[in-house]
């Protein structure tokens, strides 16, 4: 999902970038991404018996205007550098030989991929210091992304267990009134709109 | 731009989120969310296309003076409180997840549209969803007054809505009946699909098309889950979780009925092009034999549903929207069999085109409002005149996109040939011969469709009567299933050709958007071979000129040195990806499969 979410961004980069031969290798980055997407999907349908795997992520994050340049430029490169990292580890902690060569395959073009963008960062930011002013600014922003996303989890756990309780309450007391509820609703039928 | 009144229509949150921007009466655009997110079915908020339909009218969204949601959240939140909580105890976990997904986002909607146009929540208005279905059927097909029929798997409490419509004095819908939750065709044909091991909401088409291979043995056993009365369905409850969007639909009691359900992954050995299919095994024939017995006793209760709403509206014309009405075999045999002279369904009848249902029915409540004027409605979306990929292809390396093909691609190509400035006689000339050559063509031009279907903007096109060049299709461009048919696009002066004239009449507009099947005449069966269902029908698109020029004329050439100018025509997509939308997406598609030649407005690149 992952991939697939960073060849559509890619894509979306494309329309706001104007020197022919970066657009040609952001492009060239995409189509690895969609081939990378749909050689984990190829896997994931291997190793899975869950109907269709959707192979495309929703976003958090979504960089689109021309004003956002830079910033998509930062994300790109420090994207890249995480995910190279992560594959790493993957690919260690994976006994399976096929999905252990996958991410090791796929780990080489992401190494490509965080070279070129940090090539392209540094001519386009000028100088080492704004370049790492604009990276720190980038990973404060995936650490407080991080943190929501934790107490997201933690607010889902005791929201779960307060809707699991309300829903004995309800049940108990108003499971009757709202079967018959639902059989007057069937007669409710003419209706002038 | 000065409008004195724009209506911006919005349909989000289950899937299919599109936007619809209506001005001063004039439909100006409509596209789904997907097609910019590459998330097919893309349920989000439409934030992309919304920008599309202001872009396209130069509106800010502050000129934006009502934004209308398809339907009221409110009311369906009621419903599915109410409807979980009258399956108590039985549905705890369906229960904590609709809960939580309704509190923490649905039911904010209002406000997520104000922060949004940054516009007053007196600005925003709710819509029935059936209202909005009809609405998008009725107030734009060419019937002063029709009986209308909307179908999905559930609205606010409606899961089919039986309505009349009126244009003579003042436009206005009235809903004559309807069918309420949980007894809904849609969810019963949706939960069959998630058992033939598909995706519900998504893959019905597979079931549509695996069904041509089965044979009816398990219609008895359906009609113990379901039944009809005058137009009221009733589906027994024991044998589905509705409840669990997304999830598994069907109950441990609906498996002893119909045994074990298949695995997804699991492959179906059904093809098209083969006939012998005896040495199956059991369970193949049983998946095909149930996908036929949903099939038929879809089209059997729809009938019935039809025969009940001519009963009430007494009108010979039809109108008809929702999910359901994307079963083209469905409605080939509401036409065939049922009381109506016309039928009429709308470009994207789903809840992606209810954002313009929803605009229309807000902007009609002004009894005195002008008709509304549109183009093409079946062309609303993005139209991309952006040519810088041709530069860009000057500073690609054959050799680094080569490695980047779907496994399987055996072409060998070292360079890219674009050719431009050519007169469009060169054009046509270029395509037809490649064509005729078995070569693949992909054609990128104008608007993008407003439906799923693609028309002939954003198409991939290969000759029908080339059963060869269709596997390719099938196996290195679109990995598709070998038992769904490919559609094809005839120009009107060639449609007797193929079909007994008698039944094509009625349905001149499902006919131009493919949403009805025919059967193939004998003597030109051989010229359109590879698009034909094993049941010996073809799902046609009729495209005059008026329609689409640029896609008639290349119909019409080809037509010249084929002797029937028909195409076979299928979505320029990647498996699990919507339409392509831009031309950069069209040209990463042409380069990773198998496609030999894109044609992208008056720019040809070819494969050598």
């Amino acid at each position: 999902m992952v991939e697939a979410d960073s060849a559509w961004q890619l894509l979306k980069a494309l329309e706001f970038e104007n020197h022919e031969p970066y657009r040609a290798k952001l492009f060239i980055n995409a189509l690895e991404e969609v081939h990378h997407a749909f050689l984990f999907k190829s896997m994931a349908n291997k190793f899975t018996r869950k109907s269709s795997i959707n192979i495309a992520a929703r976003r958090d994050k979504i960089y689109i205007s021309a004003d956002h340049d830079i910033r998509f430029k930062v994300a790109h490169y420090l994207g890249e550098k995480n995910v190279y990292g992560q594959f790493l580890s993957y690919a260690n902690a994976i006994k399976n030989e096929e999905v252990k060569n996958l991410f090791l395959g796929i780990r080489g073009d992401e190494e490509e991929h965080q070279h070129m963008a940090y090539l392209h960062l540094k001519e386009k930011t000028g100088s080492n210091f704004r370049l790492n002013l604009f990276i720190l600014r980038e990973y404060l922003d995936i650490a407080y992304n991080d943190f929501v996303r934790f107490g997201k989890s933690i607010g889902d756990f005791f929201s779960g267990i307060i809707i699991f309780v309300l829903y004995f309450i309800g049940g108990v007391f108003f499971g009757k009134l709202c079967r018959r509820i639902i059989t007057l609703q069937s007669k409710r039928k003419y209706l002038e709109l | 731009m000065n409008y004195k009144k724009s209506i911006l229509g919005i349909s989000s949150n289950y899937h299919d989120s599109s936007a619809a921007l209506l001005s001063d009466g004039n439909l100006i655009a409509f596209c789904k969310e997907e097609r910019f997110t590459r998330i097919k079915h893309d349920a989000s908020f439409p934030e992309f296309a919304i920008k599309y339909c202001l872009d396209k009218a130069k509106l800010k969204p502050d000129e934006i003076d009502i934004v209308v949601y398809y339907e009221e959240p409110a009311v369906k939140f009621s419903r599915v409180l109410i409807s979980a909580l009258a399956e108590f105890p039985f549905h705890v976990t369906g229960f904590i997840r609709a809960i939580r997904t309704w509190l923490t986002d649905r039911i904010w909607i209002q406000n997520e549209i104000c922060a949004h146009f940054e516009i007053h929540p007196s600005k925003v208005r709710f819509i029935p969803h059936h209202v909005s279905h009809a609405a998008q059927c009725f107030f734009v097909s060419p019937f002063m007054e029709s009986a209308i029929l909307t179908i999905d798997a559930v609205g606010e409490w409606n899961t089919v809505g039986f309505a009349y419509g009126t244009q003579l004095t003042h436009k206005k819908i009235v809903q004559l009946d309807c069918n309420i939750y949980p007894h809904s065709l849609g969810l019963l044909y949706s939960a069959f699909t998630s058992f033939l091991g598909f995706e519900p909401n998504s893959q019905e088409c597979n079931t549509m098309a695996l069904a041509a291979f089965g044979k009816p043995t398990y219609i008895d056993n359906i009609y113990k889950i379901v039944s009809e009365t005058n137009g009221n369905i009733t589906v027994d409850q024991s044998y589905f979780h509705f409840l669990d969007e997304g999830n598994k639909l069907f109950s441990k009691k609906f498996i002893d009925l119909f045994g074990s359900p298949r695995n997804s992954n699991e492959p179906l050995p059904f093809d098209i092009y083969e006939s012998d299919y005896s040495n199956f095994s059991e369970d193949h024939l049983r998946f095909a034999d149930i996908a036929r017995s949903i099939q038929d006793v879809l089209e059997e209760l729809l009938l019935k549903s039809c025969l009940y709403l001519y009963s009430l509206a007494k009108s010979d014309n039809l109108c008809i929207a929702g999910g359901v009405a994307l079963n083209v075999a469905a409605i080939s045999k509401i036409h065939r069999f049922g009381p109506f002279k016309n039928i009429y369904i709308p470009p994207d009848p789903g809840d992606g085109g209810a954002a313009i249902g929803a605009a229309l029915a807000e902007y009609y409540k002004d009894n005195a409002a002008e008709p509304i004027k549109f183009n093409n409605i079946q062309y609303l979306g993005e139209e991309s005149y952006d040519l810088r990929f041709v530069e860009m292809l000057k500073h690609l390396n054959a050799a680094d996109v080569k490695e980047y093909l779907i496994p399987g691609v055996e072409i060998s190509w070292n360079s890219i040939e674009v050719i431009q400035n050519i007169s469009e006689v060169e054009l046509l000339d270029t395509c037809v011969s490649d064509l005729k050559s078995g070569r693949i063509l992909a054609w990128f031009q104008g608007r993008a469709e407003s439906g799923p279907r693609a028309l002939g903007n954003r198409s991939i096109l290969a000759d029908p009567g080339n059963i060869q060049t269709a596997i390719r299709l099938s196996k290195k461009i679109k990995l598709r299933e070998a038992f769904r048919p490919y559609a094809i696009s005839v120009t009107p002066e060639d449609l007797n050709k193929l079909f007994e004239p008698s039944q094509t009449e009625g349905i001149d507009y499902p006919l131009k958007w493919m949403q009805i099947t025919l059967p193939v005449l004998e003597e030109f069966r051989s010229n359109v071979k590879a698009a034909i269902h094993i049941d010996g029908t073809v799902r046609p698109q009729v495209c005059s000129l008026e329609d689409n020029p640029g896609f008639y004329k290349l119909l019409r050439a080809y037509g010249l040195q084929s002797g029937i100018s028909a195409l076979l025509n299928t979505s320029f997509n990647e498996k699990g990806y919507p339409l392509v939308n831009t031309p950069d997406e069209a040209l990463l598609s042409f380069l990773r499969t198998d496609i030999d030649t894109l044609v992208i407005n008056d720019v040809v690149i070819r494969k050598k």
